[in-house]
């Protein structure tokens, strides 16, 4: 692999970004595209891998002495280990927005508007004068835009001129269920955070605010994201089983010291959380396929236990394995 | 990683690998597709 090749999969992280296409797709599936490769893995995947590398390039660049104190071991951080020179991940990190920019306003117009505005949002996340991002409440409500809103609307806009019927309900409760997830992501970085004066909830409330947080969104979130669905369906119960372990890894997770095995509970509700997406996903496919209620509740029911045990196996090994799961990218 | 808690990581792979060519097969490729990102995640370990 070349260097270059090696840096673009660096800044691109692979498990974040992985996780924005998912709100791609679901993005798609709000206008009854579910199960469209095609625009989801050409178009759709270069404007929001050349908008995600351009946001993780400017704050690599921002955040390059309190990264060598969070992430001295991370594999995603090329200023840190050494593997790129600030001008290299500049060059890269116009050149992704360009691209980004580029296929954004040649698809749509309004492709394009969501695109520049999302480029526009990483310069005042990262950079000063503004630099957001460490800003406290006022981060964790801004990181969501990027990271949920910008690719369901890139998903959206790729194929029609607006959202879905219950497009902007489902936005919303994604949007409030991914700030009670990355509402957690400080844990990993709260020493540094501290060190450098950047007021995050975590470091400016403590543990329990936070936590309390994080419930509060993920309940209300995934509420809103099952406004659809009735309340007595088998998806809804499905929801509320996800619901229910995300709220215990926080329980578990308020009450633990050892950063390593904060992490380890982290990443445990990271895997309840995306098994939320994938199940929406899979719902809003069937629907578009015509499947029959009893096959889709079959399907739900087998995708709930699947998650659910991904779930449990992670928290039974966080004690003994919080130091391996900790990779951050 | 105790060989119990390995083998039950990858029982629940292969279940999920299953599920995904299942859903593949069914003509859900796109869910087949982020059903294995899922197992490669939970088995890698990220935390973001």
């Amino acid at each position: 692999m070349t260097r270059a090749a090696r840096l673009v999969l660096m800044m691109i992280r692979p498990p974040v970004a992985a996780v924005l296409l998912l709100f791609a797709a679901l993005g798609l599936a709000s206008t009854g595209r579910a199960d469209g490769v095609r625009p989801l893995f050409t178009t759709v995947l270069v404007v929001v891998a050349g908008w995600f590398v351009n946001a993780t390039v400017l704050n690599d660049l921002a955040d390059e002495r309190i990264d060598r104190i969070n992430l001295q071991n991370a594999r995603g951080r090329p200023l840190v280990s050494g593997d790129a020179t600030r001008a290299e991940l500049l060059m890269l990190g116009l050149i992704a927005g360009g691209l980004a920019l580029a296929v954004g306003w040649t698809v749509a117009p309004r492709l394009g508007i969501v695109v520049t505005s999302g480029l526009i949002l990483n310069v005042a996340y990262s950079l000063p004068p503004l630099r957001l991002s460490a800003r406290g409440l006022v981060t964790l409500f801004l990181l969501p835009l990027g990271y949920v809103v910008l690719p369901f609307l890139v998903g959206a806009y790729s194929v029609g001129t607006s959202l879905g019927p219950n497009g902007g309900i489902l936005l919303a409760g994604l949007y409030l269920t991914f700030i009670g997830r990355i509402a957690l992501k400080d844990f990993r970085d709260v020493r540094g955070d501290g060190l450098f004066g950047k007021r995050t909830m975590l470091v400016r409330h403590g543990t329990a605010p936070t936590c309390l947080l994080s419930a509060a969104c993920i309940i209300v979130g995934s509420s809103m994201i099952l406004g659809f669905a009735s309340w007595h369906s088998v998806l809804a119960a499905v929801f509320a089983a996800y619901a229910g372990c995300a709220l215990h890894g926080i329980r578990v997770l308020a009450r633990a010291h050892e950063p390593s095995l904060q992490h380890a509970i982290i990443a445990s509700i990271a895997s309840i959380c995306r098994g939320m997406g994938i199940t929406l996903l899979t719902h809003f496919t069937m629907t578009a396929k015509g499947w029959s209620t009893t096959h889709m509740s079959l399907v739900h029911v087998a995708l709930g236990l699947l998650f659910v045990a991904m779930y449990r196996s992670l928290m039974i090994e966080r004690e003994s394995e919080a130091a391996a799961t900790v990779r951050p990218y | 990683m105790s060989d119990g808690r390995s083998r039950q990581r990858g029982v629940l792979a292969t279940i999920g690998v299953v599920v995904a060519w299942l859903m593949a097969i069914a003509g859900l490729v796109v869910v087949a597709f982020f059903i294995l990102m899922a197992i490669a995640l939970n088995n890698y370990g990220s935390n973001k």
